[in-house]
């Protein structure tokens, strides 16, 4: 059965034509256009921005662990070097445009990933993923101990500045909605494009065999300082736009290793190596708790035990991820990817 | 793009005491097929692992291409024009067939990452260059009905034929084949046997051969150097070899019932 999978994947994996952005960019277009129609501001809210952010976060990390085979326990660090990074060059940067902030944000935490992921030159698996762990206490630490990433402010809790893009105000759920699709749109074609060509082939290469990769001449530690690199600016991007969009406001303390298990296990459910999976994972791990929170409380009524719910909850997603790995390792992309071609036949 | 010729000379190289090569001279020509023959653990794998810097020998120093080296650069190897097979298949399986193929292109790109995301006219150009010569080898080496497949649904004789092409596709100058017909059947064999041939005939490359069936060394090699305990026996032609007492008493000779050399050898 797996092989099935694996030969499928690296059939999609060919020469890529503009054609295989044909299915993207419809979804991008129904996500763009239709959806924000919907008068809700809940959807966009609480649904489809986390959604986003962590779709994007979600990518980064399966560009490093899932392409390069580097496994790491640190994305939620870097989401929070990005959050603060974003905050703190808008504020002492007068009349910095958004964008580049969020850039910057991104440059940051690439720098951060190039230093903490000097280990991997050294180090791999299990050894690798310890190593990371390190990256994650230490940026809360420092984080939260040093009073001037947060411009000394003693409340713990503070907001970004009112977000604007040109002289275009983004202060409806709506509008913070469609920034993050943009520059998720963005960065997601920008992976597609990457992991398609030569130096895709590379990071499937040093993971599958380093060996191998370093007797035909791939630079093997380039490549994983350049896939730490990228993947710590998509995933310091998603922190800034989780902290800026999503919760508006900017503290360390959601960006835990609990967060970190969440954006690995987005990929493993997802798909490995798999640029929509990183999306389907995402809407998985993050949507699906809120429906069920929403089921529990019309099911139950409104006077509901939430801790109860909460718990139940936790079981029933920790039961489908064991299902998951033993029936599907490759990942709802690849269930996805099976029902298309299913379709495609009939 | 002729073959090179390499000489290790003094070669010495131990594992935790354990001597796995003595002081292994070996002096291989220019457009050679020159066989390493020995019983398993002889040190064949380990003197191709040195050419390939895998392994620091602690003693001994390389000649290549008129370049004086104590060591090999692993990175550096497909730049020399060296490319090899593995005794252990080492694909990358998470590929297809031609991906994997186009990886033996690797040293020869000069498009970034970024060049390759904008699909910069060198990028585009190098990746439609990559894919034409690793479809036109894999047609060369009847791989054509898998090309598209993922490597690892392929079986045992087909996926070391996609090393093969993998090592051939950037036209080196030295291929270091580590048992390449290892696990195949007859029919399998007799179809490397004239893949290799042709790619020798075809470019002039230097190949090293570790082989174990001796009808096969017999036929292919040009020279064959004979190892044993980590020390060179023998070196000559396979007529020398064959009538090398050394030999006989060392490898040929001792009963080998479980692999059928003598029978081959006699035939
Ligand atoms: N990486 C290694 N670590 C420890 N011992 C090794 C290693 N590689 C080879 N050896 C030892 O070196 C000797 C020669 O091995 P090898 O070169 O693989 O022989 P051959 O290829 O002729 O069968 C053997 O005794 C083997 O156990
Ligand atoms: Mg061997």
């Amino acid at each position: 059965m797996s092989s099935a999978i694996l030969e499928r994947q690296a059939n999609s994996q060919g020469l890529p034509g503009l054609k295989s952005f044909r299915g993207p960019f419809l979804v991008l277009l129904v996500f763009a256009v239709v959806i924000p129609q919907v008068h809700s501001d809940y959807l966009f809210d609480a649904i489809l921005t986390p959604f986003l952010a962590i779709s994007l976060a979600a990518l980064g990390l399966n560009l490093l662990t899932g392409y390069a085979g580097q496994v790491s326990l640190g994305s939620a660090a870097f989401m929070a070097v990005g959050a603060f990074a974003g905050y703190n060059f808008l504020l002492r940067i007068p009349g910095l445009p958004l964008l580049a902030g969020l850039a910057f944000a991104g440059l940051t935490a690439a720098v951060i990933g190039i230093v903490f992921g000097l280990p991997s030159l050294r180090l791999r698996g299990f050894y690798l993923a310890v190593s990371t762990l390190a990256t994650q206490f230490f940026v809360q630490w420092a984080l939260t101990n040093i009073s001037w990433f947060s411009n000394d402010d003693t409340s713990g809790v503070i907001s970004p500045p009112p977000l604007h893009l040109g002289g275009f105000a983004l202060d409806s759920p709506v509008r913070r909605y469609l920034l993050c699709l943009g520059v998720v749109a963005v960065l997601t074609f920008l992976a597609m494009r990457l992991v398609s060509g030569q130096t895709g082939r590379a990071l499937i290469a040093v993971r599958d065999s380093e060996l191998g990769a370093r007797v035909l001449g791939v630079k093997v530690l380039r490549t994983k300082l350049f896939i730490f690199a990228v993947s710590s600016f998509y995933i310091g991007v998603a922190g800034a736009l989780w902290s800026f969009a999503y919760l508006r406001t900017i503290e360390p303390d959601g960006f835990d290793l609990d967060r970190s298990f969440q954006i690995l296990f987005v990929i493993i459910i997802g798909g490995l190596a798999s640029i929509r999976g990183a999306f389907l994972g995402a809407a998985f791990i993050v949507v699906l708790p809120l429906l069920l929170s929403r089921a529990g409380a019309i099911l139950l009524g409104p006077g509901f035990d939430s801790g109860l719910v909460d718990l139940v909850q936790k079981i029933f997603l920790g039961a489908l991820i064991i299902l998951f790995l033993r029936l599907e390792p490759a990942g709802l992309s690849a269930l996805v990817g099976r029902l298309r071609i299913r379709r495609n036949a009939t | 793009m002729a073959g090179a010729a390499i000489r290790l000379s003094g070669v010495t190289l131990s594992f935790g005491g354990i001597l796995a090569l003595k002081g292994v001279d070996l002096d291989i020509h220019a457009g050679d097929i020159h066989a390493i023959i020995g019983p398993n653990g002889a040190g064949k794998s380990s003197l191709v692992n040195i050419i390939c810097g895998i392994y620091r020998p602690e003693a001994g120093s390389i000649d290549f291409d008129g370049q004086h080296l104590s060591r090999m650069e692993t990175g550096r190897l497909a730049k020399l024009g060296i490319t090899r097979t593995f005794q252990n298949i080492v694909l990358f399986k998470g590929m297809s067939v031609t991906q994997n193929v186009m990886m033996g292109l690797t040293h020869k790109t000069r498009s970034t990452p970024w060049g390759q995301i904008i699909g910069s006219a060198r990028a585009r150009r190098e990746e439609a260059h990559a894919y034409e010569i690793a479809r036109a080898i894999l047609a060369r080496l009847d791989l054509t009905q898998v090309q598209d497949r993922a490597v690892n649904t392929l079986s045992y004789g087909a996926q070391k034929r996609v090393e093969l092409a993998r090592a051939l596709i950037a036209g080196p100058r030295l291929l270091l084949l580590d048992e390449p017909m290892a696990g195949m059947t007859a029919g399998e064999k007799v179809r490397m046997i004239a893949f290799i041939r042709e790619a020798q005939a075809h470019s002039g490359v230097t190949v090293i051969l570790i082989e174990h069936d001796m009808g096969v060394v017999m036929e292919l090699s040009d020279r064959i150097t004979v190892l044993d305990h980590g020390k060179r026996i023998a070196q000559g032609t396979p007529s020398e070899i064959q009538v090398n007492p050394d030999v006989i008493d060392a490898y040929l000779g001792v009963a080998h019932a479980d692999d059928g050399d003598d029978a081959v050898l006699a035939a």
